[in-house]
């Protein structure tokens, strides 16, 4: 669509540019997100971006408890994703205290974190669809995503928030017929997607709204420093389990998923093939399970050395980090966390250049943003 | 001013409006209750169906908690035009029902004819068009004097959305008058049976782009970008309790009206498929006429299936797409099928 | 050819047409809303639930409210000669109101006094009632008890669900 007037009407009509409110309240930023609007007609001209309404000082409140009570905390900064954040500073904090963790309880870790990013897709996968329009995949998402829930319920005993590791290893092993259900679990859950694509992946109206829309070129996501889906839907390859392995990562063999373009439509690609990638790294750990501890040698006071460390893991967002620094002492100095959807976020104001207000819905999708990482 | 002027003239059609609008407004609250069961039933999940049993009473809840809620005009808001939108969204659908034959006429023992429609005029389907796009008004009022920003822009999508989709339902309704050759609506129905062939068959093209334009007109999903509930909110934002109510119901009762109206254009209306013989009719005329009030039902009762199920299914379309899809793909091709159904009834209907 | 094919696909959108078979295979499909009030769920063996303490065989030495991250318990030890004889406390104090469910006070008990139950049904009108000392403190010995730190190979549903399963009494 051509923004030019004709030079006849730019002297009969005169416009002006107007601020639009999408305010905390608004059914489809994903929680409390507030974007101040410049638009001109229906064009968007100017985005400024609020954030800060979700804020409960995690940070500090790490300072006044010990390094293992802080643990449940962390689940609350991405809640759709909470085992990841609780492995992002468990390995931080064992990285400090140089633990040996066994290799069976990394096996389990990776098991879990692979499902949670399953469950914390299928979500944003859910909503993304329904922003767009798409009302019944939403539906089928969750319901999907209660058996994975079930899953980590069976394992962990709580549903959304599990305080999942202690620092050394994991606590238990997997119940009995856990791994019996796990794979019945991962056998439908290839053919379900298969579903869900046909609804969703060829269909003209869901291609005409995302492609092309909120392009991302490679030179600007790598300058504003997104990370996930985000970046490789533009074509970068940068993912922490490959780029800079942790855990039992590279023990199995898995691919990234890359985009093309940099649009929305990429961005969805993306995320739904690290779905079927999730579940081929399951399957193989699930079949060469090591025998062996589940807890490395850890005090029972925990008191670090003196030092910082920074350790950085995939989350289902992007790249999770955690600066932790320590002076010696029972309790954490300080710690910091890099949350992916903070600096994502940052894209949507290059993104949502010349995009109608329609598309805003679709941008705030495509970069899934969970607004309690990103206010912490 | 004999009992035969008062019988027939004032206390039938009395009798008949009641009726009617018994019908119609129980038909409006109940497909809401349907839409959402069925809804559900889409997504693998049980819809509302704990307030009576299968949910039965939940459109009294409702309409009960709308009733009860506290009336808001907003400060900037033009109070006359905001009191006066909801009305005209309201009237235009419930004066198109008058105009709908539901049976086939039958002969009282008076010995006069007794039709089952309310005003079976001559232009029935023009009237139809023409109220409808009155419904225009209502939303065009209630964006533009609400005084904020949002419903300021819902209404004005609103607005050219409808003017963008009437152009190709009325060409698409003009190719099924054209091989009908009368406006009246008793007359497209009595065409199929006797050309004993459905409209649908050779208007094909017509039915797909008029199927388009009829799900766009309504403001439904995947054309309900005004009314976008995840998007801009849409222009009955400020609009609460009975207000909200009006438009609610407007809007179901428009599509009850297209889920009627289709049936009678393109599939047969009241007419028993398969089973085409005057000599039935003349035989058993309750039966044929009950069956073909049934027959009638049916079809509309598939249509309104399809249509939850095309709102279960598809995204919506963003606002530009939505104008091009009207604009540049739906007005050619009724005009080009416009040519078409000429040429068909020229020299293939006889 | 190729032309020809893309033209019909334009014109007779077959991809919509799988979208809608997808959603209308799902109406034909087992509907997976729980029923609450009138069927109650199954729960898993490992289930933190509400916590329940068993006072008898609590030592008082206070690990859990070292562990607890938000301070939801207090225990005050009987004084010095009756440590001796009877190490029970005189004073429990547990809030539920600010419990995190995070199981770091189950796990530090050395006798299993405290562990979660199998209840999740926590609303209450007064939060009054979710602050618990000695008299009120919750434990049901029908409900088996689940030493977090114990045991180990556990299978994943309970066998005996501790809540019934009641029919549809409507």
């Amino acid at each position: 669509m051509k923004n030019e007037k004709p030079s006849y009407l730019r002297e009969l009509v005169e416009t002006r540019e107007f601020e639009l409110n999408m305010g905390p309240q608004h059914p489809a930023t994903h929680g409390v997100y507030r974007a101040i609007l410049t638009l001109d007609g229906e064009r968007i001209v100017g985005l400024n971006s609020v954030v800060g309404y979700l804020h409960r000082g995690i940070e500090k409140w790490a300072e006044y408890r010990t390094w293992q009570q802080a643990t449940p905390i962390f689940d609350r900064l991405d809640y759709l994703s909470a085992v990841i954040n609780c492995h992002g500073y468990v390995g931080a904090v064992e990285k400090l205290l140089q633990v040996e963790v066994p290799k069976k309880a990394e096996y389990i870790r990776v098991i879990c974190d692979e499902l949670q990013r399953i469950a914390s897709h299928l979500i944003w996968f859910g909503t993304h669809a329904l922003d767009i329009g798409a009302m019944s995949v939403l539906f089928y998402g969750v319901r999907e995503r209660e058996a994975v829930v079930d899953l980590l319920e069976a394992q962990f005993g709580q549903r959304l928030l599990y305080n999942a590791y202690p620092i050394g290893g994991v606590r238990l092993d997997f119940p009995k017929g856990w791994v019996e259900a796990c794979k019945k679990f991962l056998k439908t859950f290839n053919s379900r997607i298969d579903e869900y694509e046909a609804l969703l992946t060829k269909n003209r109206i869901w291609k005409q709204r995302t492609i092309g829309i909120g392009v991302i070129s490679k030179e600007d996501a790598i300058a504003y420093g997104l990370s996930g889906p985000t970046l490789r839907g533009s074509g970068v390859f940068f993912d922490v389990r490959k780029s800079i392995p942790y855990s039992a990562y590279p023990d199995f063999d898995f691919e990234i998923p890359l985009g093309k373009n940099g649009d929305v439509y990429d961005r969805y690609l993306c995320r739904i093939r690290e779905m079927r990638q999730s579940v081929r790294i399951i399957e193989q750990a699930l079949d060469g399970m090591p025998e062996g501890e589940l807890k490395g040698k850890v005090p029972k006071i925990i008191r670090p050395p003196v030092g910082e460390v920074y350790f950085s893991v995939e989350g289902a967002k992007g790249q999770l980090g955690f600066y932790i620094v320590s002076d010696g002492k029972d309790k954490p100095y300080r710690v910091h966390i890099k949350s992916p959807s903070f600096i994502n976020l940052q894209g949507l104001d290059l993104m949502s250049k010349n995009q109608l207000i329609a598309d805003m819905v679709a941008l705030i999708g495509s970069i899934d943003i969970v607004l309690g990482e990103v206010d912490r | 001013m004999n009992t035969d002027f008062l019988l027939h003239y004032i206390a039938f059609p009395l009798i008949k409006i009641a009726i009617l609008l018994a019908a119609v407004f129980t038909v409006v609250a109940y497909i809401v209750l349907v839409e959402r069961r069925l809804l559900g039933f889409f997504q693998s999940r049980l819809g509302p169906n704990r307030v009576g049993p299968f949910g039965l009473i939940q459109p009294i809840a409702d309409g009960m908690k709308l009733f009860l809620k506290e009336d808001v005009v907003p400060l900037n808001a033009n109070p006359v035009l905001f009191k006066l939108a909801p009305v005209f969204a309201f009237f235009p659908p419930f004066v198109g029902f008058a105009v709908l034959t539901f049976a086939l006429p039958l002969i009282m023992p008076s010995g006069k004819m007794h039709s089952f429609s309310v005003a079976d005029v001559d232009l029935g389907i023009l009237l139809i068009l023409s109220i409808s796009s009155l419904g225009i008004f209502g939303i065009i009022l209630a964006g533009y004097s609400s005084g904020s920003k949002y419903p300021l822009f819902g209404s004005l999508r609103s607005a050219s959305q409808m003017l963008a989709y009437e152009v190709p339902l009325t060409l698409s309704v003009i190719a099924v008058i054209m091989m009908a050759g009368s406006f009246r609506l008793s007359d497209i129905v009595a065409a199929q049976q006797t050309y004993k062939l459905y409209f649908v068959i050779p208007g094909i093209i017509a039915f797909v782009v008029y199927l388009i334009s009829v799900v766009a007109e309504t403001n439904r999903t995947p054309f309900d970008l005004p009314e976008g509930e995840s998007e801009i909110i849409g222009f009955h934002t400020e609009y609460s309790g009975m207000r909200f109510a009006f438009f609610f119901m407007a809007e179901y009762a428009n599509v009850v009206l297209i889920c009627m109206l289709t049936p009678a254009l393109f599939l047969g209306g009241y007419d028993i498929p398969f089973v085409n013989d005057l000599e039935l009719y003349k035989a058993h005329p309750y039966l044929v006429s009950t069956l073909g009030f049934i027959s009638y039902a049916a079809k509309s009762t598939l249509f309104a299936f399809f249509y939850i199920w095309i709102r279960a299914t598809f995204p919506r379309y963003r606002y530009d797409q939505l104008l091009k899809v009207g604009w540049l793909v739906l007005l050619p091709i009724s005009l080009f099928n416009l040519f078409l159904v000429a040429g068909i009834k020229l020299f293939l209907l006889k | 050819m190729e032309a020809i094919k893309n033209f019909f696909k334009m014109v007779t959108f077959p991809e919509l047409f799988k979208g809608l078979s997808v959603t209308a295979k799902y109406l034909f499909q087992r509907k997976v809303t729980e029923e609450y009030p009138d069927f109650k769920p199954s729960i898993p063996y490992r289930y933190k639930g509400k916590l329940h303490v068993q006072i008898e065989t609590c030592i008082s030495c206070r690990l859990c409210e070292k562990a607890c991250p938000e301070g939801c318990i207090k225990v005050f030890p009987p004084p010095k000669e009756q440590m001796k004889i009877d190490k029970r406390p005189a004073e429990f104090y547990l809030n539920q109101e600010h419990c995190l469910h995070c199981s770091l006070c189950v796990e530090s008990c050395p006798t299993g006094s405290i562990h979660h139950s199998y209840e999740f049904e926590l609303v209450v009108t007064n939060f009054k009632e979710l602050l618990f000392n000695k008299e009120t403190l919750p434990y049901n010995q029908i409900k088996k008890q689940y030493k977090w730190n114990y045991i180990e190979n556990v299978p994943i549903k309970t066998e005996t669900t501790p809540l019934e399963k009641k029919e549809n009494s409507k």
